[in-house]
């Protein structure tokens, strides 16, 4: 195969910047900012695309085990749920094993899950354990947005860029 | 089937069924007008799908429009679009008219606003419209002229409004994606910024007989907190029916603003997104000239406004390297303070906690809810941009976990 995403990538991005750009000086503004953004847009996916599996294969597990916390908590109060957790769980355990598991698969469980840990957090409202359950839902997720922040520095937008890990940091640390 | 297709096969809210519609206008019950203008955004869904709207198109419903209301024949020329904002589609043109009593002769620069199908902000032209009316001669707004409510000769909704002269950017400073974090430097931050608090204060004291005129605008009752909760269900109900995918930390947020939601002491006349980049000024002599995008204004508590202008997202630092300007004007210390004196009335420290929190609610409602789903539909003129303005989302979270963890200690 010729033709990976990567050349595909390089050749548009450099006929976008080197060639059009340069010919849309005294275009109208709305125009140029959009144009702009797209090369943004496509250096980011440039950047990312090599990462991409293992960044939500890390997405999955992490979702993974904070399901598996969640469930603990709420499991007495809220057995259905968490037996719907758990069986999401091992759907998920079973996607990160299955060598042709796409990203769109991990997404898909990673998802579920996300649903699944909001509605325990909807349902223990007036609960006894609402606050502890809150508190922790709170701490995993944040504990994640790292990664998260990391995975979209290239887009420029994040004020702390250079306080964040690099993502090859974020995924070497998870095995990933 | 691929796994894409499977991906996307799940997402219920893309083309919603009635039930799912009705099920989550059931649960969180927001203003009237509110409702109407998210209902409809959900059965759009189920439409056709977006279609560029070229400028002659646009130009023609306008001239439709303005005939209809006027009722003789006019000429629009010089028409272009308008860059800026990230919700809506612009075009300037001249309006060559005979004025509303048919005998005058006229050449008007006027500004066509309308929706895409979907946008970052899904609101109702009704409004806007209403309150360019009511906050005339207050703050500088552009005028409102005409409306196309229901689309009958636009598109989509839309209004017509008088060409504001100014800049939204600095020559020195013009490249910010809708003015986040925009630097003015500190000669034009001089003159901007008590310009910045007094128009403030003259929204939030408005004559609380101009809401007479806000007939699409739910009136709070002072001493009660049902209208704050509306509002978080406003920010609720845009999550639910939006999101791509779901965030356990706005569960945790929605329960505790609706457990915190406190009681409005004085009805004020809320902007809704006060902040830099947001307002058109004289670059030469630095007077703001026009305050823009009022599509969120709201009739609540005055700490909205407050803690939005004052948000990080939109501040940077000063020159010293230590302080951090709010909206790229002052401390939020000296803003406060500034704002007290202007307004005579008092910024309370509680219900900034409330709304610094309510805020961050909204603006991940809006960049990782409305603004995901649309360009994830398609449904925008500008979808690189509401694309590429997810990209605040996480940094944002992480804001809001520090600032919900401070607030339940």
């Amino acid at each position: 195969m010729i033709q990976t995403f990567d050349t595909q990538l390089e050749v548009s991005l450099r006929a976008l910047q080197d060639v059009v750009a340069p010919a849309l000086s005294g275009a109208e503004n709305h125009v140029l900012e959009q144009f702009n953004l797209a090369l943004a847009t496509l250096s980011f996916l440039r950047q990312r695309l090599p990462y991409a599996r293992g960044y939500h294969r890390l997405e999955l597990q992490h979702f993974m085990d904070c399901s598996a916390a969640v469930r603990n908590l709420i499991a007495a109060d809220q057995p259905e749920l968490a037996t719907q957790m758990k069986t999401t769980e091992s759907l998920g355990s079973q996607e990160l094993v299955r060598p042709e598991a796409e990203i769109e698969d991990y997404l898909l469980v990673a998802r579920k899950l996300r649903e699944l840990i909001n509605d325990s957090v909807k349902m223990a409202n007036g609960k006894p354990y609402e606050a502890e359950l809150d508190a922790f839902v709170c701490r995993q997720q944040q504990a994640f947005l790292p990664a998260q922040r990391a995975w979209c520095a290239p887009l420029g937008l994040d004020t702390e860029a250079d306080k964040l890990p690099s993502i090859d940091d974020v995924l070497s640390r998870s095995g990933n | 089937m691929t796994a894409l297709e499977r991906l996307k096969a799940s997402d219920s809210r893309e083309q919603p069924s009635d039930a799912l519609i009705e099920s989550i206008r059931a649960a969180y019950p927001t203003e009237r007008e509110v409702d109407a203008v998210f209902t409809r955004k959900m059965q759009r869904r189920n439409g056709p799908p977006f279609q560029q709207i070229t400028l002659p198109r646009l130009i023609d419903g306008a001239r439709q429009l303005i005939e209809a209301n006027l009722g003789y024949s006019v000429t629009i020329s010089e028409a272009k679009w308008l860059s800026g904002g990230a919700s809506k589609l612009q075009a300037v043109f001249v309006l060559n008219w005979r004025g509303f009593e048919g005998n005058a002769s006229l050449a008007t620069k006027m500004v066509l606003r309308t929706e895409p199908a979907a946008s970052i902000t899904e609101s109702s032209r009704r409004r806007e419209f209403e309150v360019l009316k009511a906050v005339a001669g207050i703050v500088p707004a552009p005028e409102s002229y005409w409306i196309d409510e229901d689309a009958t000769y636009l598109p989509y909704p839309g209004i017509v409004l008088g060409f504001c002269k100014g800049v939204a950017k600095p020559s020195l400073d013009a490249d910010k994606v809708s003015g986040l974090g925009q630097n003015y430097g500190p000669e034009l931050r001089n003159k901007l910024a008590p310009q910045f608090v007094h128009y403030l204060a003259k929204l939030h004291t408005i004559d609380p007989q101009r809401f007479a005129m806000l007939t699409s605008f739910d009136v709070p009752t002072p001493g009660s907190n049902e209208a704050v909760i509306k509002q978080v269900n406003y920010i609720r109900r845009m999550w639910e029916e939006d999101r791509l995918e779901d965030e356990p930390i706005m569960e945790v947020t929605y329960k505790w603003l609706i457990k915190h939601a406190p009681v409005i002491d004085h009805v004020s006349l809320i902007h809704g997104d006060y902040r830099n980049g947001n307002f058109l000024f004289d670059e030469q002599s630095g007077e703001i000239t026009t305050w823009l995008d009022w599509e969120g204004a709201v009739l609540g508590d005055r700490h909205r406004d407050l803690t939005y202008a004052t948000m990080d997202t939109f501040g940077h630092l000063a020159e010293d390297g230590t302080t951090r300007l709010a909206s790229g004007m002052m401390s939020k210390t000296e803003l406060f303070s500034a704002y007290e004196k202007a307004s005579g009335l008092k910024v309370d420290p509680v219900r900034l906690t409330y709304y610094n929190i309510y805020n961050r609610y909204l603006l991940l409602g809006l960049i990782m809810g409305s603004s995901a789903r649309a360009s994830y539909g398609a449904r925008t003129h500008q979808d690189v941009l509401t694309n590429y303005l997810t990209a605040l989302g996480y940094q944002n979270l992480s804001e809001l976990c520090d600032s919900l963890k401070e607030a339940i200690q």
